[in-house]
Order: C-alpha cells, then structure tokens, then sequence
C-alpha cells in the first residue's frame, strides 16, 4: 500500500483491491488498484478507498448541471443552437456545440424563439443532457439567460428596461428577451 | 553519401558501431515537457540527434460528426516532418509513410488510454518532427505518451518505443539513420513498461528466428530504461511545483505567527483600554452595560432581518 501523498505516475501500483477500493484516478487490472493519473495518492480510511489528488490538469469535459456560457447562433421558431465559449467560468476552446428546445427556454409559454433569444446574444445556460450530440440546455431560471445583447436594428448595446424587456438607448427600439437577473453585469 | 556507402563499417568485429556505441548502447535521451502554451500537454523529445514535438489537445467535440464514435474518444494523430528535418528539403505534403506512421502511432496509444470515457470527443495528437535522425517513430511515441500524461489524461500506462536492428547479422539497439539505411533490418516496438505489454510491433528486412528472440530480449529492457528517463522528467517538472506550492505554504505558516502575535497585542491593547474605561467610574460602567444591551439588541434584531431576507430569497429562487 502506497502512502498519503506520495507521487505516482500513470500505471503506478497502489495496493492490492482487497486493501482499498478503486477511487478517482485509478483503476483496477488484476486485480491490483493502479493509478490513470499524474497526482499524490490520497488514502481515505473511512470510506476504505484510495484515490488520486491530480497534479496536472482536468480535461474539461461538459457534464450535467454545469453552467455554460455561449454565443447565440442559429435561431428559429422553436429551437436555437449555441456555441460553448465556458464551462464553469473555463474557457473552452475550440467551442462545444449546444442546443435547446423552446419548451426549455422559459417557464411560462413562449410562443417563438425570437420572443426569448436573438442571433448573436451571449447566453447563459445550464447543462441539462450532456449524453446528446449536441448537449442540450436550459435557460430556466432567474440567473441563467441572455447577460449580453445587442439591438437588431441598430447593433447598439441594449439595455435592462424591466423583466423580459430590454431597450435601445440609441434607437428606442424596444425587444423581448428572456433575460439573465444579472444581464449587463455578468462577469466571465 | 553514395561515396561513403562503402566506406562505412557500420559495426566492427569489436562490436563498435560507426559512432563509437556497443551494441547494446542508446542514444542520449532527454525530455521537456510542457513546452509548449497553448497546447494541454506537451513535450520535446531530443533523442541523439532526433528532435520531435508532441502536442496532445482535448478530449475535444469531433468534427466532422460522422466520425464521432457513441461509445468512445477518437484519437487523432498526425505524424509529420519538417520540410527542414532531412538533409534534402521534404515536401511538405504527408506522403504514404507518413500516413502510415500517424495511423500507427495512434492505434499504439490506444491501449494506454481510456477512450471510453469520453464518448463522442476526440484527443488530438500531433507530433512534429523538426530533426530526424533515425528511429522517429520510436522517439515520437515515446513523446507522445508523455504529452498524454502532461495534458491529465487518464493512461493505463506510459508507452515507450524503441528499435533494434540487424547489422551485418548483428543485433543492435537504437539505430540511427546511416544504420537504418546501409543495415540488414529493422524492428521497432512500443511497449508499456509498467502493464508488458506490447503495443506496436513492426519489422523491416532480415531476421532469422534467433536474431528476433535475441532482439526482443534486448528491446524490453531498453523500453524500462526509457521508461526510467520518462518517469524522472515528470516527476522532476511536477515535483519543483510541489516544491513551489510547499515553500509557498511554508511562508505563509511564517506569516502567521506573526499575524497571530499582531492580532494577540491588538486584543491586549483593546482589553488595556476596556480595563481603563472600567476605571473611570462605577456610573459610566452602568452606561456602558446599557449601551452594550442597546447593541447587542440592535444585533440580534439585525441578524433577524438578515434571516428574513434570505428567507424571501429563497421563496423568490422557488417561485
């Protein structure tokens, strides 16, 4: 058995399965628990199994729950597909692709897409299906969004007139949107 | 080099080869990992005079979708060489070995790693050659596996590479480039060190059965030499984090004691002024219970406030 915190390498052996049971950053061939990852063995004793502390980076793969942040791109009457610029606040690049339904849009009855989103919008949304090509999320709740948007007559910035409603400044152009509790102050 | 054809002893009855090394000798190999920014993990290998890139990216979405697999990442790899890599200037354009050699190296890596966590996505590989020398191939999934390990993605194992060869009915290791051409044959292998298994066995030219078990016997320990350079130049880029992260935490355990000392002579310093409030007089210490009821009210009624607030928070986040 390896002790706490010692460094390990890809394929390393830990212990035997009979000591430990396989935790993140192992697996088991064997019969034997070896390490996936570069890290430092982490032994929990209550729960009896052993695991690894990575040292290097996690790939950064979309999951269920987590928050993405994109860009709008193709919208029509009843779906829009996003490009993924964040997972969690981490840049991701190049994007992931995403889609939602409208029926995932608002709670309440949305009767067009261009009621809740435009083209080119900064949206904020929140993984619902990441086992779907593309991932598929919602915007259904107060802190998720439209946090950035730009008029479409005049490509002005919009500003928060009252819920579900944003405003030109320069063209007082008035447009629906479904939009963020923080839009226009949302930091990435 | 037509001239020299005949010139050269590639090994002599000694058993010294052209460049001064026994049969059994490797080139000097060394490592750097994470050289390069934008990539999630990468490596430089300078293997005698080899030098090769390796760039791992991802697990990233696989475009075009057709080839995404439901079941598993896809690994891409893409051997190439530099126009500037050979002697006579390379066409830049992958020609047949190079296509061969980028899909074998790829289907080497995939027994080291667990593509089926990441369905649908791909793991870019892409290694450059900038100087070639000999044994590329070897070097470059030598690298490759340790750009993988850079950039966190899960491995079963490291992979090593290295080849014998057959000169004038001698095995040796490790050949370079004048061996590889003038020599009887060739026999690269890949092979995880820690799990024995080999991975990528090719061969080129003559080998009687013996010469190909005495081979094999000689590449396996290679491999777990190699693995020993691999081991130590990971440990060595991440044990000076670990370095850096402990003396980081060292510091600030200094730094604390201090505070702490602060922090101790502040309270004194303030019990010191209550103490001499206390003195003043019996009546301003009445004035100051009430005061201090006053507040502690004030408080309480403010933490009440603060309850209520989240409270409606919370009903608004259900509604």
């Amino acid at each position: 058995m390896k002790e706490n915190g010692e460094f390990l390498l890809p394929g390393d052996y830990i212990c035997v399965e009979e000591e430990a049971l396989p935790g993140e950053g192992t697996y088991v061939a064997e019969g034997k628990v070896l390490t996936t990852v570069t890290g430092t063995v982490f032994n929990d004793k209550k729960k009896r199994t052993v695991s690894i502390f990575p040292r290097v980076r996690k790939p950064l793969v979309p999951k269920k729950g987590d928050v993405i942040i994109g860009q709008a791109e193709n919208v029509n009457k009843h779906m829009v597909s996003m490009s993924v610029k964040y997972i969690n606040g981490q840049s991701v690049t190049p994007s992931y692709s995403s889609i939602m339904h409208i029926s995932h849009a608002t709670r309440s009855y949305l009767d067009s897409m261009f009621d809740a989103l435009k083209e080119g919008d900064i949206i904020r949304g929140k993984i619902m299906d990441a086992h779907t090509l593309p991932i598929q999320f919602t915007t259904t709740y107060n802190e998720l969004g439209v946090i950035y948007a730009l008029c479409s007559k005049c490509g002005e910035r919009l500003r928060y007139l009252r819920r579900g409603t944003l405003k030109c400044d320069n063209c007082d152009n008035v447009e629906p949107r479904k939009v963020a509790e923080d839009y226009g102050r949302a930091r990435l | 080099m037509a001239k020299n054809k005949e010139e050269t002893v590639l090994i002599t009855k000694d058993g010294i080869r052209h460049d001064g090394r026994k049969r059994e000798d490797l080139r000097e190999i060394s490592f750097d990992v994470g050289v390069l920014d934008r990539a999630d993990g990468s490596c430089l290998i300078q293997w005698g005079r080899n030098k090769i890139l390796a760039a791992v990216y991802g697990p990233r979405e696989l475009h075009p979708k057709h080839m995404q697999m439901p079941g598993q990442a896809y690994i891409r790899c893409e051997y190439r060489m530099a126009t500037f890599s050979v002697p006579d200037r390379k066409s830049p354009a992958p020609k047949r070995r190079e296509k061969e050699i980028s899909k074998l190296l790829g289907e080497a890596l995939n027994p080291a790693l667990f593509t089926y966590l990441y369905p649908r996505s791909v793991i870019d590989v892409f290694i450059e050659v900038l100087q070639a020398d000999g044994g590329t191939r070897c070097a470059a999934i030598t690298a490759a596996s340790l750009a993988l390990a850079d950039a966190g993605i899960p491995m079963r194992d490291l992979v090593t590479g290295v080849a014998a060869g057959n000169l004038s009915d001698k095995i040796v290791l490790d050949l370079d480039d004048v061996e590889d051409k003038e020599g009887l044959g060739d026999l690269p292998i890949a092979y995880l060190p820690n799990l024995e298994k080999v991975v990528l066995l090719q061969s080129d030219g003559i080998f009687t059965p013996d010469q190909y078990k005495e081979a094999l016997d000689m590449l396996v320990p290679a491999c777990k030499k190699i693995y020993q350079l691999q081991r130590k130049a990971i440990t060595d880029k991440y044990s000076q984090i670990n370095e850096a992260v402990q003396k980081d935490i060292e510091a600030e355990e200094k730094d604390k004691p201090a505070k702490d000392k602060k922090k101790a002579e502040d309270s004194k310093a303030k019990d010191d002024k209550k103490a001499k409030k206390a003195d003043d007089g019996k009546k301003s210490k009445a004035s100051d219970k009430e005061e201090k009821k006053k507040k502690g009210l004030k408080k309480s009624s403010k933490k009440k406030d603060d309850k209520k607030q989240a409270s409606k928070e919370k009903e608004a986040k259900k509604d």
